[in-house]
């Protein structure tokens, strides 16, 4: 029963979204234009500068995350969407993990593309231990947006929305950043592998954390 | 009437203490031996660490007393100790950024406290925001104490993160290392004393301004409604 | 908006018209009793218990909002909410209320580009479609035309006569008049007149 209301709010998610298009497209135009700006701050720099450039990428994949969660909760709010939902016979953490799971896939799309962009126009070489990186990517993307979809629920009522969440979410999220960036590098150069134990507990333990904690908050929060 | 006095008194001793402090703080500690009187600082930015942490965790019991009694003098509590900790961790973050000038001559470095506080800082903000913008006082009181709680939370968390982080790039400064004499210790003790008794009373103070607040709120409210009916009737 | 000093019962069968002036809390009764906000002192029961997600299953809400998406396709819509709500035959049933709302022909344009007032067809027929026990309806006839405002008072009608509870709002003093079995005015939360139970 859970499973099937999980199936049905989401793939309502995936169908209005592969038809418009609207956040894969203007989230990776977004996001490339940041990094044609990166470029153009670091276009002097010596290939041993650049090196320290793939933690940077974490930078635009936050914001082009908080975009994507903006836009999800735009949709829903369009003549009360959302409401539809709650109202529903179906217990209310499903809408919670609905709105990650696909805000989690379309995120981990838009970097699939905005990677490989990220890595011609800087001139940075592919990761050498690429499937790390993936899986480093996945776990920060879910983590990102569980909480991401946390806050942007605590916020709903606010009339400070749009500014209020990034100031809420970012500061939170600074243990995730510090953990994938840190990973990133090590991943993208092969080096210092053996030291990342504590990082990737930050990866698994914020995923955690924010998969379960608003799970259990979420009825309260959605109650106006 | 008792309250009032007790204030007062409570308001006197606070206001002594305070000058011994000061005293205690400029005069009669000595300078240190190689910070000369740059240490002074220190009383005050310790002090106002203990005021911004301590408040922040007041925040964080008082939003679960609160989910818990859903009364509202503990979420007025919660607002006011952030309100306060949001003044103190101001002034840890420009405290420390002028010591840090003084001695290791940066205006800011990425030590793990101070990293820490400063998003403290921020938390405070959002906290705050968050709060104002919402216009429904029972779904403000709501959220914001389950904000105040997650974050209170996570805040060792980033702070450990930091730490880690930090060890891993090279440390150019290491707060460590300074041995203070006995009348350093006992200056610095009074300091934060008198700053935590002078967090309570603000927090006094502000939570009742925020109870008029509320009660003038609420008479407005019930004037309109008379109006209202009055017009009805008519 | 405060509610509060209401005490009234729904009955089976009955159909309530509930009056006040703007801003006298008759939306956010109605809210209440979806389970969509939670009364700030006392309780609600719906069905002889709190509002929980086997309760929601009963309650049919026509509110100001639609609930649609706009990027959603009319029969889409109304299969999401089939599929929410556990309606057997989801697809016949969603092709049955498209044709009794007259929006067969309009069932794959997107939600967005309807009139306000077919929008609104499609929101009663979202209400509908599982068969609720309680309506709960805050102006249902909002722009919709005089042939589609009979259609809908006939729907809502019969359901009061097959046992279901309706409570409706309307600006419009005639419509109630003629609708209501029972009439419950409330003005600052305070119930004035009408069904005390």
């Amino acid at each position: 029963m859970y499973l099937r209301s999980l199936f049905v709010l989401t793939s309502k998610d995936l169908a209005i979204e592969f038809r418009t298009k609207t956040l894969f497209v203007s989230a990776v135009t977004f996001a490339g234009l940041l990094v044609v700006l990166f470029g153009f701050s670091v276009s002097g720099w010596s290939a041993f500068e650049l090196h320290s450039l793939p933690s940077i990428l974490w930078v635009l994949i936050f914001i082009a995350g908080y975009l994507g969660l903006n836009r999800q909760d735009d949709k829903e709010r369009w003549d009360g969407a959302l409401l539809g939902a709650l109202m529903a016979p179906i217990d209310r953490s499903v809408v919670f993990y609905a709105r990650v799971l696909s805000n989690t896939l379309f995120m981990v799309l838009i970097e699939l593309v905005l990677v490989p962009v990220f890595m011609v126009v800087l001139r940075q070489s592919v990761p050498q231990v690429p499937m790390l990186f993936i899986v480093a990517m996945v776990l920060c993307t879910l983590g990102f947006m569980a909480l991401g979809t946390f806050l942007t629920s605590v916020a709903s009522a606010s009339n400070l929305r749009e500014i209020v969440v990034p100031i809420l979410l970012f500061p939170l999220a600074i243990p995730l950043f510090l953990a994938v960036q840190t990973i990133t590098q090590a991943v993208w150069y092969a080096s210092g592998l053996g030291f990342l134990t504590a990082w990737w507990a930050v990866l698994v333990g914020y995923a955690v954390l924010f998969l379960v904690m608003p799970g259990l908050l979420f009825e309260i929060l959605v109650e106006v | 009437m008792v309250l009032v006095q007790f204030r007062k008194g409570f308001l006197v001793i606070l206001f002594i203490a305070m000058i011994v402090s000061m005293y205690l703080d400029f005069i009669w500690s000595p300078p240190e031996a190689q910070m000369g009187d740059t240490v002074r600082i220190l009383y005050y930015h310790v002090a106002s660490a203990t005021d911004a942490f301590l408040a922040f965790g007041i925040t964080a019991i008082a939003s679960i007393v609160f989910l818990i009694k859903k009364s509202v003098f503990w979420d007025r509590l919660a607002a006011a100790s952030a309100e306060i900790g949001l003044v103190f961790t101001t002034l840890v973050l420009v405290s420390g950024s002028i010591w840090g000038e003084a001695v290791w001559n940066v205006w800011w470095t990425w030590d793990p406290t101070l990293t820490s506080t400063l998003i403290l800082w921020f938390l405070y903000v959002g906290y705050l925001l968050l709060r104002v913008s919402i216009a429904n006082r029972d779904r403000s009181a709501r959220v914001s104490a389950i904000f105040g709680i997650v974050a209170a939370i996570d805040l060792p968390i980033i702070h450990e993160s930091v730490t880690w982080w930090r060890g891993i790039h090279p440390s150019v400064i290491t707060a460590s290392g300074f041995n203070m004499p006995p009348s350093m210790v006992i200056t610095l003790l009074f300091s934060i004393a008198v700053f935590i008794f002078f967090y309570l009373f603000l927090l006094r103070m502000v939570t009742l301004l925020q109870q008029d607040k509320d009660a003038l709120d609420d008479l407005r409210e019930q004037v309109r409604k008379k109006i209202h009916q009055q017009q009805n009737e008519r | 908006m405060l509610l509060s000093e209401v005490n009234f019962a729904l009955e089976k069968g009955e159909m309530v018209g509930l009056q006040g002036l703007n801003g006298s809390g008759k939306t956010t009764l109605l809210r209440v009793m979806a389970g969509l906000s939670r009364p700030t002192k006392g309780t609600i029961e719906v069905l002889g218990q709190p509002v929980t997600a086997s309760v929601r299953k009963a309650i049919g809400v026509v509110f100001q909002e639609s609930m649609l998406y706009g990027d959603l396709t009319v029969r889409e819509n109304l299969l999401y909410y089939a599929k929410l709500y556990r309606v057997v035959d989801p697809k016949d049933q969603v092709a049955l209320w498209l044709e009794k709302v007259h929006l067969s022909l309009d069932a794959d344009e997107m939600t967005k580009t309807l009139s306000k007032g077919m929008r609104q067809r499609v929101s009663i027929a979202r209400a509908l479609l599982p068969k609720p026990q309680i309506l709960l309806l805050d102006e249902p006839f909002d722009g919709l035309d005089a042939r589609h405002t009979l259609l809908a008072e006939s729907w809502f009608e019969s359901f009061a006569k097959e046992g279901s509870g309706v409570i409706f709002v309307s600006h419009d003093e005639k419509q109630v008049m003629k609708l209501a079995t029972r009439r419950v005015t409330i003005d600052g939360g305070y119930l004035l007149q009408g069904g005390l139970t």
